[in-house]
Parts: structure tokens; sequence; C-alpha cells
């Protein structure tokens, strides 16, 4: 319960305390408004966009699953650190355990090849923003933030193997830990808005399925990703709404949860 | 175009791209050289030609040119914003 004490843990629980009344209220709103199936929308419109069903989809509804889903990976990141890199990972709990002795990282330039040494840098760069587009095109074609996130990590990791402990992509603890609490922070505020204007916490008020949301709010949320569907029955207009949004938080989730772990293990973890 | 309208989806994943860049770019902590920039820009470009525009993208603005010729405009803004992202955190 120390965490709990002082003004973050005010905060904290503030949070919480909100959070789950905007859930439990919306289940409780949810009695006699769920169809079988996915919605309306989906039925009159899956078929016709059928190059990509999951888009379509992911147009309706994204719930919390993929929020726990990446919760998931952060468990998994804290578990695996403890478990097997109990020594790396010094923290205060265990200073009274010695410390692993590892051999440091080591960088020969001389032992890259070429190619690697000239094309490696340049093929990280290309990597981060192949996952920044691939976050981008989610809500219209496959991927999304989850996609992303392994991406960038994954130029992470090339990088730390091409140049070791002088990784030219420095996601440092700070930056790691801050960008994976934007993220699962920022998923879960995105529901906000769709809680205070429809009772529905996390309805998508941009694409706004049940025509409930204010105008006002569904212009914001709506028309900066608006797209014309230009069909053989004609053109229509859609909107993700808060989808391209929620992407890119849960991107920035798993870089966090994804980026410690290589982070804890590559290069060790220290309090001070 | 779509009946003529601008429709704000096929610019706004570009502009979050560009930010996003940035924010990356901050992270990059190796000298970049005017060749490495040259590099990415051209392969990035290459790429994007390659990718094609995103689904349901009409407009020259979107990266459409014609059926079949298109780019991805948001791997290119992506690119030049994590190169601005290191331009602005210099040579730390």
């Amino acid at each position: 319960m120390e965490e709990l004490k002082g003004k973050r843990g005010i905060i904290a629980v503030i949070a919480l305390l909100i959070i789950s009344i905007g859930i439990l209220s919306s289940l409780f709103e949810l009695a006699g408004n769920v169809r079988p199936g996915i919605s309306q929308i989906y039925n009159a419109l899956a078929y016709l966009v059928a190059p990509n069903n999951i888009a379509t989809w992911v147009y309706d509804w994204r719930g919390f699953d993929t929020l726990l889903e990446t919760a998931v990976i952060y468990v998994g990141a804290v578990v695996s650190a403890m478990a097997i890199g109990r020594g790396v990972v010094q923290m205060k709990s265990y200073k009274q355990e010695s410390l692993l002795q590892s051999k440091p990282l080591e960088f020969r330039l001389e032992s890259l090849t070429v190619i690697l040494k000239y094309l490696g840098l340049p093929a990280a760069i290309l990597l981060l923003s192949y996952g920044i587009m691939v976050v981008t095109a989610s809500s219209t074609s496959g991927g999304g933030g989850f996609q992303c996130g392994v991406i960038m990590t994954a130029a992470y990791l090339l990088a730390a193997i091409f140049y070791g402990k002088d990784n030219p992509i420095r996601f440092g603890k700070r930056f790691l830990i801050g960008i994976g609490a934007v993220g699962l922070g920022g998923y879960i505020l995105l529901g906000l808005p769709g809680f205070l204007a429809t009772r529905f916490w996390q309805y998508n008020i941009g694409a706004d399925i049940w025509g409930i949301a204010p105008p006002i709010l569904h212009f914001i949320f709506g028309d900066p990703f608006r797209l014309s569907l230009v069909l053989k029955e004609g053109v229509f207009f859609s909107s993700p709404g808060i989808i391209p949004l929620i992407n890119i938080a849960e991107a920035f989730n798993v870089i966090g949860a994804i980026g410690l772990i290589y982070f804890a293990f590559i290069y060790g973890w220290q309090e001070e | 175009m779509a009946g003529g309208v601008i429709v704000l989806g096929e610019i706004t994943p570009s502009i979050i791209a560009f930010i996003l860049g940035i924010l990356f770019g901050t992270q990059l902590a190796h000298k970049i050289t005017k060749r490495i920039v040259t590099l990415v820009i051209v392969f990035s470009i290459v790429g994007a030609l390659l990718f094609g525009t995103f689904t349901f993208t009409y407009s020259i603005y979107g990266g459409y040119i014609m059926p079949g010729l298109g780019f991805d405009i948001p791997l290119i803004t992506a690119t030049i914003g994590i190169i601005i992202g290191k331009l602005l955190r210099g040579d730390k």
C-alpha cells in the first residue's frame, strides 16, 4: 500500500474510481442495445469492402480486450525480468543480492561486414519509419498498434545487435517507461469522451454508428480521419473515429513494454 | 478525390506520421551524415512507391497518381520527421 501514498497515489485512486464507475455504468447501459453480430453498418457494408474484413470490423468497435492484451505484455515483461533476469535487474528490494557479473557488451566495428557497417543505421531508421507507417495505415489496412510496436522494437534490437552499447536508437529507461505509460493512459482516457457524451465508455464518437454522439464531438473525432469509400454501389463517407488514436496509444504501449524487456536484458537495469 | 471533396482522412495519417517521426527521431544518438539522409529518403520514396497508396485514397495529396501508381506518403513524412527530430536533438 506504500505506493498509494502521496499525490500520485491519490491521482491513481481517483483515476481508478472514475474508470471503474465508467465501465460498470457502460455495462448497465448496454442492456438492450447489443445486436447479434457486429453492427448494422458492418452487415450492410462489410461485404462491399471485402479486401479487408478486419479493418471493417475495427471501424465499429475496439474493446478493452486489446488493452488487456498489451497489459499482459507488461506483466510478462516484469515477470520474465524478475525470474530470468534476476541479478541483471537490480531493483530496490534486491539490493542485498550481488549483481550478476556479465561481460560488457563489445562494440567492434571491424567485425561488421561492409554492408552492415554502412547500411545498419539506415536500415534501423527505415524500420522506424515503416513502424510509423503501419500504425497510421492501420484503420484502412492490415496492421495496427501492436504490429507497429513490434516493428519499432525490432528496429531497436537490430541496432543493438549491430552497434552494441553504442546503440544509435537510444530508447532510454525513462523514455520507454514514459511512452508505455502514455500509451496505457491514453488508451483508457480515449474512452472518456464517449462516456461523458453518451454514457458508454469507449463509445466511438467519431464513427458514431448509433447516432447518439453530439455533432461537435462527432466532428472533432470523426472528420480528421474521414475517408471516401468509392464503390460500385456509390460513394460512401466513413470515419474510423477514435480507432487510429487508440492504435497509436496501443503502439506506444507495446513499444514501452517490449522495449523494456530488450533494455533490461541487453543493457541491464539499475535503480540509480 | 471523390466528387471533388477534400477528405481529411487522406492527409491526417501523413501529419501524424511526421509528428511521430519527430518524436522517435529525438531518440537517435548517432551522427547522421548527409549520405545517410539521402539514402533513407531515397529508400523511403522507393518503399512508398512499392507499398502504394492507402486503401480508399484518391487524391494527389494522399499520394494517388493514377490507378496502380501511387506513393505511401506517411512513410516519406515519417522518415523526414525522424531526420528533423534528429536535427532537433543535435549530435549528443
